[in-house]
């Protein structure tokens, strides 16, 4: 059996206010729902108008991690359902994202040098965050402070074939950011680091890719 | 064509509910609709897609949020300024 | 001067959702003006319903752009109007909350979607409101009701707060009984906001002139032909004559690509509504949903007890358009047919400064006369949507007692021209 792993992986960006409204990031300690305006809420007839540094914070990343920016990317709508999704879908780059093609070097197993490609970095926001009651109750509480968070989604090649190795990319992707000043550690706790595995453990002619990402209906234009 | 089958296909897409007896209405309804756009086939594609567009920025400048009752005031229940609903799992 | 306006109309016809009897209103150039404003308008404090159950009660934290420009100059907000569900119709007949009647007529419609904006200023319970387009749906009321309504160019006006169902295609614009209103109302709305990423920075700031010597006008073949009432030719053809005989000249022109405008239209506006729709689950407003069921089974329920049937047939028919299999067949058809058109006309204004012609092949009908293929409507409306560009719509004569609307259309961005050809015309046969 073989481990093969490509990584998803979402980065909160640290910009001081979401992705289309004014709205302040800065909401840690704050109550729920107190860091929300009629765009983050998906109020019938608001609109979304696009954070000018969460861009240059994606370019920066691309740059960094010698990336082939396209001349057109295009914000589009992936459109499903989720009490969490406010306006029912989620602006995304992921059709036509800002970068492609890049490389970060990290070391494998045997300490040799080792390039794991960068398939793509987009842009998209976050939803809100459900709270889930135990116990009797049969309902979600929702807050909508994350709604609209800028993040920026890093797409590996399945390069990785250790969990070892997984991690040294993560760590070396985190100090890039860091350096970058795109990315504030600090503000982790909940929500500043998401990584998801799409790793695919081979055996034989098997494979399997999980966990399985969101349904997604279709896109059509954002505006 | 769009079957009765489609249609109910459709609506589970659309998280719109229909009950049995609108299934024939809206299947016939629709398929009368799409004949109608039949026109469209004979549109020529032409290869460029001039979006006409251009790049719109808003500065990373913090303005104010709602208030919180603002927020939670048209939602059908809330609590502990959460607001409620069904869930998910 | 600052007060409040004491205003309780006399609604024969059902053009009010909700009318406010005390209405604020301040200094500006609208000082104290009573203004309606169409139901899918956002208003800070004033229901806003879009004519549909499933925002029944809801409250915006906010008003639209356009609102508060009306506001900062004076305007009364005296109430919200009447409209197809959603905007989604051409007789107002869809809404949750009874039709609206015709004032010239009650036993016709008024037009749609904005019929009750354009009953309300034709029954003269104000002398302006705000209506919207995506398909015609300010000029057909307009024409129905024999008031001027003006569709400005996209991008002229900010849709901040305007609960578009089809945003790539909808505008809000003035309705008004005379053109200088109309031209009065669109100056005080086009001041930009970069909070709609499509507006342009180009306010209208414009007298209407009744100069129209050096005039080129473009007469569409395609709509005076099949499927428009003779009489209705007739009395467009003789108010082209008045702009003629004013020193205009006219020249015949074809816009062939106009014949794929309803179905481009109808498949746009559905595909965006599928999306646009979406978001109406009674979890942050409107009804509530019943937060003890399983997710999807409590959104179809609030959504089918709360939707009508001609907002989900649309969103069935959107879903489909813009699902994998029929995308290619259908959306990208209709954009591909949306550049064709947009093309054609900036061909003929090559030619040409305006195109006039009417604005709707039929004068106002009884509710069910015409169910046209599936409420398509705005064959001669449409076009102006697709392309972008700002179409008028004022009065000029009558067939059978019932008024027929001279459509003027003109380069994007150059609304003050159709003001001025239709002021032209309205001066004339007014004196």
């Amino acid at each position: 059996m073989k481990t093969i792993i490509g990584l998803e992986v979402h980065v909160q960006l640290a910009t001081a206010t979401k992705l289309f409204c004014g709205c302040s990031t800065d909401y840690q300690d704050d109550n729920p729902n107190t860091h929300c305006c009629p765009t983050c809420l998906g109020l019938p007839g608001a609109l979304p108008c696009l954070n000018k540094r969460a861009v240059e914070y994606g370019l920066r990343v691309a740059k960094a991690l010698d990336m082939k920016v396209l001349e057109e990317s295009e914000f589009a709508r992936k459109n499903y359902f989720y009490p969490d999704l406010v306006k029912a879908y989620q602006i995304t780059q992921d059709d036509r994202p800002l970068a492609v093609e890049g490389t970060i070097e990290i070391e494998d197993d045997q300490g040799h040098e080792k390039i794991v490609r960068i398939t793509r970095v987009h842009l998209e926001e976050d939803p809100g965050r459900l709270v889930h009651v135990a116990g009797a109750s049969k309902y979600s509480l929702v807050d909508y402070n994350r709604s609209g968070i800028p993040l920026l989604e890093i797409v590996t090649e399945p390069d990785m074939r250790s969990p070892q190795e997984a991690r040294r990319f993560l760590n070396k992707l985190r100090t890039i950011l860091e350096y970058l000043e795109v990315f504030d550690g600090d503000r982790e706790g909940v929500c500043g680091w998401m990584q998801t595995y799409r790793s695919k453990v081979q055996s034989g002619s098997r494979s399997r890719t999980y966990p399985p990402t969101r349904a997604s209906r279709r896109p059509s234009p954002s505006r | 064509m769009i079957t009765e089958k489609d249609i109910e296909h459709i609506a589970g897409l659309a998280d719109i509910g229909i009950s049995n007896d609108e299934v024939p209405e809206f299947t016939h309804q629709l398929n009368a609709i799409l004949e109608y756009l039949g026109i469209l086939d004979t549109v020529e594609d032409e290869s460029t897609p001039a979006s006409g567009t251009a790049n719109v920025f808003r500065e990373d400048e913090p303005r104010p949020s709602l208030p919180q009752e603002a927020v939670l005031a048209n939602a059908g229940s809330t609590e502990d300024g959460f607001i409620k609903a069904p869930r998910v799992m | 001067m600052a007060g409040i306006l004491d205003f309780s109309p006399d609604d024969r016809c059902n053009a009010f959702i909700t009318a406010c009897t005390g209405a604020a209103f301040g200094d500006g150039a609208l000082a104290g003006i009573a203004v309606a404003i169409n139901d899918n308008i956002s208003t800070a404090g004033i229901q806003t319903t879009c004519a549909s159950r499933i925002l029944e009660g809801y409250i915006p934290p906010y008003d639209a752009h356009a609102v508060e420009l009306l506001k900062q100059e004076g305007a009364a907000i005296v109430g919200k109007t009447n409209m197809d569900e959603f905007g989604m119709g051409s007789t107002t007949g869809t809404s949750a909350f009874g039709p609206t009647r015709n004032p010239i007529d009650p036993e016709r419609v008024p037009g749609g979607s904005s019929g009750g904006s354009a009953a309300a200023v034709a029954a003269g319970l104000v002398p302006m409101a705000l209506g919207t387009d995506a398909d015609g749906s300010i000029r057909c009321p307009a024409a129905f009701c024999g008031i001027v309504g003006l569709k400005p160019t996209y991008g002229r006006v900010s849709r901040y707060g305007l609960i578009a169902h089809a945003g790539s295609l909808e505008q809000i614009g003035p309705m008004a009984r005379t053109v200088e209103d109309v031209s009065r109302l669109i100056s005080v709305i086009t001041r930009y906001d970069p909070r709609d990423s499509m507006m342009l920075d180009q306010p209208y700031s414009h007298r209407p002139s009744a100069d129209v010597s050096d005039l080129k006008i473009g007469i569409p073949t395609e709509y005076f032909g099949e499927g428009v009432d003779v009489r209705i030719a007739t009395t467009v053809r003789d108010a082209i004559d008045v702009l003629e005989g004013l020193g205009a000249e006219t020249t015949p022109v074809s816009i062939p690509s106009v014949r794929y405008a309803p179905a481009a239209c109808c498949v746009i506006c559905a595909s965006e509504v599928s999306s646009n729709l979406a978001r109406f689950d009674g979890v942050r407003y409107g009804p509530a949903v019943d937060t003890r069921k399983p997710w999807h089974e409590a959104y179809r329920e609030v959504r089918q007890a709360n939707l009508g049937p001609e907002a989900r047939l649309r969103i069935m028919l959107g879903t489909l358009t813009l699902s994998a299999g029929y995308a290619g067949k259908y959306y990208a058809k209709a954009l591909a047919a949306r550049q064709r058109i947009t093309r054609d006309f900036e061909r003929v204004f090559c030619d040409v400064d305006v195109i006039a012609g009417p604005t709707t092949p039929t004068v106002a009908f009884r509710p069910g006369e015409k169910v046209s293929p599936l409420s398509i409507a705005g064959t001669l409306t449409a076009p102006a949507n697709l392309a972008g560009i700002p179409a008028i719509s004022v009065p000029c004569g009558d067939v059978d007692g019932l008024p027929v609307g001279l459509q003027v259309m003109g380069r994007r961005f150059e609304d003050e021209r159709v003001i001025d050809v239709a002021y032209a015309y309205e001066q004339e046969v007014r004196s």
